[in-house]
């Protein structure tokens, strides 16, 4: 920004990067993240779904046909079913479609989110420490997920799932070599 | 964990650093503290089952649970704790079976609190508490005695004060003197009394009072209104027909009583914990010290401060005040009980500049000239046609409220309160989008937002710990997104964010604020 004191500097309207274009330097998720997201919706999903259906059974079995209607029930319980599927696991494919990281000599980018959409900066001298994670299924996959700790409060770590294990590794490496200096604080 | 046998510290340098002990009388204030808590359990699960607990219950469970929290273990503790004062480090260890070694960097200290009730000043010792980032609770609290406390202040602030001159950031400016005292703030009863009318705390002590009142059963209602009618006979109360004059007049004086009571209470509680309040700078450290019985000292290094903060309240203008606070990144949690952070608890507008900019020296004070009036060229509006989202949002969530009781009792002229409703909601929905604005200075962002109750943040880009811009399906619809900056200091909900601000200023707000986050703190290294 400019240097000049007390006036406020300008903010020159520039074209919005689509979150589509292949914008330089920005990377995505590995592909085997699709598999994973699916995975974990699904398991996911079955936690809702077996409930509900086990709710259904009992509507349709036991209540008083006179006062429920058993057809009602069904339907609701149906609907409920689907609109979960479709949010948990079906919006599984844009989120790894539009997901985007950059990590550069400023620090990490992430571009995410599918309804609401975010973009989080973390500067690479804030960074504190990192972390790579690997769960059962991503160790099967060949995944792995990079956790990011800063000093700060609401946001004191963010979460990039989804990356080749190697490539975690190598992020985690550009992101924490030369930060000699203050403790961020 | 094991310690190895070499010491951390060069071996050279460290001095034959003596272990010592807290004060004799420490395991007795413990004790008492740790007593107050469990007490106060006992006497609700006396309440709460009335009768049914008899002496057989306090022999076998409260006696020898209150022995051990009570004597057994503050006195373990008081005679395991030792405290070191190496030359870069304070090293304190504990415990009895499971033993503990904590080092504590004192360049890493982030503030130091001293707390002396009547009780501490009568014995001769006080309670320390010193904070690092880590949040959460401080990182060592310890009962001295009032010589300890100074020599453990001069190991910290003497070691800061050498380890600065090695700062780039700092170089070139003299050492600052560690008597240079310069008092910033001082508050007289007067403006104690303003601080304890706006603040109104006397209203959370009415409403603790009457949950415990009505939750308990401990009056008996019945008895009472008998005692009420057999006074009334006695005392020969003339019995007043309750004509409307009389249900009016007294209604409005037992309200005026109460507001009175609410008041003086509220006066009370202000001067107990902000009497003698005085703010001062010595070199790079913030001190404050406040309290009538209970004196508090507070000490922040002012290159920790992570977020200046300043509020007004309609209370704040009715008496025309402000007041100013400041985030620190130590504690956060216990910062109730000693009521810390405070620049100025309150101070007419004119103090806000200069204290700011001790708090946060060099700052480019220009936007600030015009709080808390009305915003001028140095602030930026957000979107200003987004009060129309504001006033849509609100009134369909009313909306969605009314529905189901209408649904259900058949009211349909209950719906025509959405009517009165929505047209406050667009007054207000206007005011409070034309309120919001930002500002950027060279090294700062400045936000401010309220209507009838206002607020004023200042973020260094140096302290920014992490941006995000969001957008909702709403935002995306009409092109505006939130921005939201996170510090080390924040505590939950407080941190620094920005709605309805104009997608494409606000990506490239973030982008600035995260490129000059970055570079900031590459200088200092």
């Amino acid at each position: 920004m400019t240097s000049d004191a007390g006036t406020p500097p300008p903010l020159s309207p520039a074209p919005l990067r689509s979150p589509e274009a292949p914008v330089l330097g920005f990377e995505r998720l590995d592909p085997r993240a699709l598999t994973l997201g699916l995975l974990g919706g699904a398991i996911s999903w079955l936690f809702f779904a077996v409930p509900i259906t086990f709710g259904v059974l009992m509507v349709g079995l036991f209540a008083d046909q006179s006062s429920v209607g058993s057809f009602t029930v069904l339907g609701l319980g149906i609907g409920a079913l689907l609109i979960l599927a479709v949010l948990q696991i079906g919006l599984q494919i844009p989120r790894f479609k539009r997901y985007r990281y950059r990590a550069d000599e400023s620090g990490l980018e992430i571009h995410r989110g599918v309804l609401w959409r975010s973009r989080i900066f973390i500067p690479r001298s804030r960074i504190q420490h990192t972390d790579v994670n690997q769960g059962p299924i991503e160790r099967q996959l060949g995944l792995a997920k990079l956790v990011v700790h800063t000093a700060g409060t609401v946001r004191a770590s963010t979460t990039i799932s989804g990356l080749a294990h190697a490539v975690a590794l190598d992020i985690r490496a550009s992101l924490s070599e030369d930060d000699a200096g203050t403790d961020g604080v | 964990m094991s310690e190895p046998p070499v010491p951390a510290s060069p071996p050279l340098a460290a001095p034959a650093s003596v272990e010592r002990q807290l004060h004799p009388l420490s395991w007795v204030f413990e004790s008492v503290r740790n007593l107050r808590g469990a007490i106060t359990a006992a006497f609700f699960i006396f309440f709460v089952q009335q009768g049914s607990v008899g002496p057989r219950f306090f022999f076998l469970f409260l006696a020898p649970f209150l022995f051990f929290t009570g004597v057994v273990g503050p006195l373990l503790r008081y005679l395991t704790f030792r405290y070191r004062l190496e030359e870069e480090e304070l090293v304190l260890r504990r415990g009895v079976l499971s033993r503990n070694e904590r080092r504590l960097a004192y360049s890493r200290v982030q503030n130091i609190d001293l707390v002396e009730n009547p009780f501490h000043r009568a014995f001769g010792l006080a309670v320390v508490k010193i904070e690092t980032a880590s949040g959460g609770k401080a990182e060592a609290t310890m009962h001295l005695s009032p010589a300890a406390v100074e020599e453990l202040r001069q190991r910290i602030f003497a070691h800061r004060q050498s380890g600065e001159a090695a700062d780039p950031a700092t170089e070139g400016a003299p050492l600052p003197e560690p008597s240079q005292r310069k008092t910033l703030l001082k508050l007289d009863v007067g403006e104690v009394v303003r601080l304890g009318l706006i603040q109104n705390r006397g209203m959370v002590l009415v409403a603790a009072a009457f949950g415990l009142f009505f939750q308990q059963s401990f009056i008996d209602w019945e008895t009472f209104g008998r005692w009420i009618s057999r006074w009334a006979a006695t005392a020969d109360v003339p019995s007043v027909e309750a004509s409307p004059f009389v249900l009016v007049v007294g209604g409005a004086l037992l309200i005026g009583v109460w507001l009175v009571l609410l008041a003086l209470l509220s006066i009370a509680f202000a001067l107990l914990r902000f009497a003698h309040f005085e703010l001062s700078r010595d070199g790079e450290d913030l001190r404050a010290r406040f309290g009538l019985l209970t004196r508090v000292a507070m000490t922040v290094p002012r290159r920790r401060v992570q977020r200046v903060w300043s509020t007004q309240t309609l209370l704040h203008r009715l008496f025309g005040r402000i007041s100013i606070r400041l985030d620190t990144a130590g504690g956060g949690q216990d910062d109730g009980a000693t009521g810390r952070h405070w620049l100025a608890p309150v101070g007419r507008p004119e103090v806000l500049s200069p204290l700011i900019l001790e708090a946060l020296p060099d700052l480019d004070a220009e936007p600030l000239e015009t709080w808390p009036g009305s915003a001028d060229e140095h602030w930026q509006p957000i979107v200003r046609r987004s009060w129309k989202r504001l006033f849509r949002r609100w009134t369909v969530l009313s909306g969605l409220v009314l529905v189901l009781p209408v649904a259900l009792t058949s009211f349909y002229w209950l719906l025509l309160l959405l009517v009165p409703l929505a047209l406050v909601y667009r007054f207000v929905a206007r005011r409070t989008i034309d309120s919001r604005y930002y500002a950027l200075t060279e090294d700062a962002i400045l936000t401010r937002s309220g209507w009838l109750s206002r607020t004023l943040s200042i973020v260094r880009f140096e302290k920014i710990q992490a941006v995000a811009f969001r957008q909702s399906p709403f935002d995306r619809r009409h092109g505006t997104g939130s921005i939201h900056i996170d510090t080390a200091g924040s505590s939950l909900g407080s941190a620094v964010s920005l709605d309805f601000i104009d997608e494409t200023d606000g990506v490239l707000l973030a982008e600035m604020l995260h490129r000059e986050a970055a570079t900031r703190t590459f200088r200092w290294s």
